[in-house]
Formats: C-alpha cells, sequence, structure tokens
C-alpha cells in the first residue's frame, strides 16, 4: 500500500471517527468499530486499491448511523462543542462589530479630542471607554461570564447533557484479542 | 456478472449472513469477499457491515479480534447458539416464500385452475 493510500484511509477513518461521535458511540466502542473499520479498509485497498475500496464502502455516515445501536441515549460532546464554538464566535465577532460602531459613533457625535464612556445598546453590561487624544484609545470592559455563560449554554443544550441522566448501558465491546 | 434485486438482497442479507457463518467464522471483508465469490458479486462492503453489526446487536453473532500479519487486528464473527435457530427459522421461512411464488407462476396457476 502506498503512503498516498495510508493517508486517504486515515482521513476516512477521521470522518468516520466524526460521525460515530456525533452518533454518541463512546470512546472504547468507538475505538473498537474504528479499528475494525480500518482492518477492513486497508484488506480492501491492498485486494482492489483504495479508489473502489472507498466506493464500495459507501458513505461514512452512513455507516456510523447503522454501527450506533443506541445512539439517541448518549450525549452528543463533538455536536456540543462545535456549538459552543460557532457561539462564542459569532458573539466575538457581534461584539467586536458593535462596540467598534459605538466608538465610531460616539467620535462622529463629539469630535476633538475627549473621553467619552458608556454602553452600547445591545451589549448594555460592555462598558466602552474611547479616548481620543493625540491617539485614540478604545477601551471595553465586561464581565468574563457575559463570555463563558453564551457558550457553555450551547455546549450544554447542543451535547444534549441531560442524557447523561438517562443513558442506557454502553454495549459490550470486542472480546479479547486472540 | 450476476446482478441482484437490492432491495431483495437486503431482505435476505440476514439469512446470507448467518448461513455463511455457520459455515465458518469470518471478519467483514473476507465476508464481502466470499459473497462475492458465491454470486454476490454487487454487494458492497457499506451494505454488509452495518448487516453484521446489527446481527450482532440481536445476538446472532459474537464477536473476536484476531491479529493480523497484513495490518490491524481483524474482528472476526461467529455465529451463536441463537443465531443458529434465527439461521433455521429464516431459512425455513425463505423456503417458504420460494415455494409460495413457485406456485403463483403462470403455468401453476393455470394447471391449478384447469383453464
Amino acid at each position: 500500500m502506498s503512503a498516498y493510500e495510508w493517508f486517504r484511509i486515515r482521513r476516512t477513518m477521521l470522518a468516520y471517527d466524526y460521525w460515530l461521535d456525533v452518533e454518541g458511540v463512546t470512546g472504547r466502542a468507538r475505538k473498537d468499530l474504528r479499528a475494525e473499520l480500518v482492518g477492513n479498509l486497508t484488506d480492501a485497498t491492498a485486494a482492489v486499491g483504495y479508489p473502489a475500496a472507498r466506493r464500495s464502502l459507501g458513505s461514512v455516515r452512513t455507516l456510523a448511523t447503522a454501527a450506533a445501536p443506541d445512539r439517541d441515549s448518549r450525549p452528543r460532546w463533538v455536536v456540543g462543542s462545535y456549538a459552543a464554538i460557532v457561539v462564542f464566535a459569532i458573539g466575538a465577532f457581534a461584539a467586536l462589530g458593535l462596540i467598534t460602531a459605538w466608538a465610531d459613533g460616539v467620535m462622529a457625535a463629539g469630535g476633538g479630542q475627549g473621553l467619552w464612556i458608556g454602553h452600547p445598546f445591545f451589549l448594555p453590561w460592555v462598558e466602552i471607554t474611547v479616548r481620543q487624544g493625540e491617539t485614540l484609545q478604545i477601551l471595553a470592559t465586561f464581565n468574563p461570564w457575559s463570555v463563558v455563560v453564551p457558550p457553555l449554554v450551547a455546549f450544554l443544550i447542543g451535547s444534549r447533557i441531560w442524557r447523561l441522566a438517562t443513558r442506557q448501558s454502553s454495549p459490550t465491546p470486542a472480546a479479547q484479542v486472540r | 456478472m450476476t446482478t441482484h434485486d437490492p432491495q431483495m438482497i437486503k431482505g435476505v442479507l440476514g439469512l446470507l449472513l448467518l448461513q455463511l457463518l455457520d459455515e465458518g467464522d469470518g471478519y467483514g471483508y473476507g465476508i464481502v469477499t466470499r459473497l462475492q465469490e458465491n454470486g454476490f458479486e454487487d454487494l458492497a462492503e457499506g451494505t454488509v457491515y452495518p448487516a453484521l453489526a446489527r446481527l450482532e446487536a440481536a445476538g446472532h453473532l459474537d464477536s473476536y479480534l484476531l491479529r493480523s500479519a497484513a495490518g490491524p487486528a481483524r474482528k472476526y464473527y461467529r455465529i451463536t447458539a441463537g443465531g443458529r435457530t434465527e439461521l433455521i427459522r429464516a431459512r425455513r421461512d425463505w423456503d417458504a416464500l420460494v415455494e409460495r411464488v413457485r406456485l403463483l407462476t403462470p403455468t401453476q396457476l393455470t394447471a391449478q385452475t384447469g383453464a
């Protein structure tokens, strides 16, 4: 097997692992499923080449869905993590834009040199200080919780954290290596 | 190359796999190649692997890992006692279905009705 085929198999396994995690398959079971598929895909690649082996495998998402017997009972940590990252990114960009717009508005209205302190309409918990001297200084002060809480809430909702309290037992992993 | 109706194959895939594994243990890709060598060339891995997982989850198969010189350890499947019982039931149902389909052929119908 060529290094390129090895790389392509690993890339397929990354996608499979992602979908297994999305389906809520836990670490040990996921590792077993991954090991099984990498073995089968390696054999198939050695026999017919990677393109044919991959084509015959079909969608790794469908495979992952089929391999998750009780997928609806476990938290989805990856989904929660993505939700937290998205909420944080959107919040950061929105805050940056609103703060910049507020400071720009203050400077346009006031003109000249001076010090302005205020709260933008959409971010009342953020205090903005604009100091216009020889240089322009913009300072935003906010409670750290306002940065932590929205992504945390997104993570908890996205990962369906309440399933920890209602989850079923994990499927039995494959028996020992002979 | 023989082609089969995919829906029909899906309906009897469990029976095929149990039948195959009743003759000897096998691992995923090995099972696929055995099926292909036995006239099911159009059966894809993406169809067989989920079916194996379902049979294992249902208790008709269990599994063990066996080291392979060619690469990673392989997960071998073997039929359980429950799987053999299921195989007998599925084969009986299949035989009954084939018999009913055979009786419904126009020739047979004509013979039965005397038309």
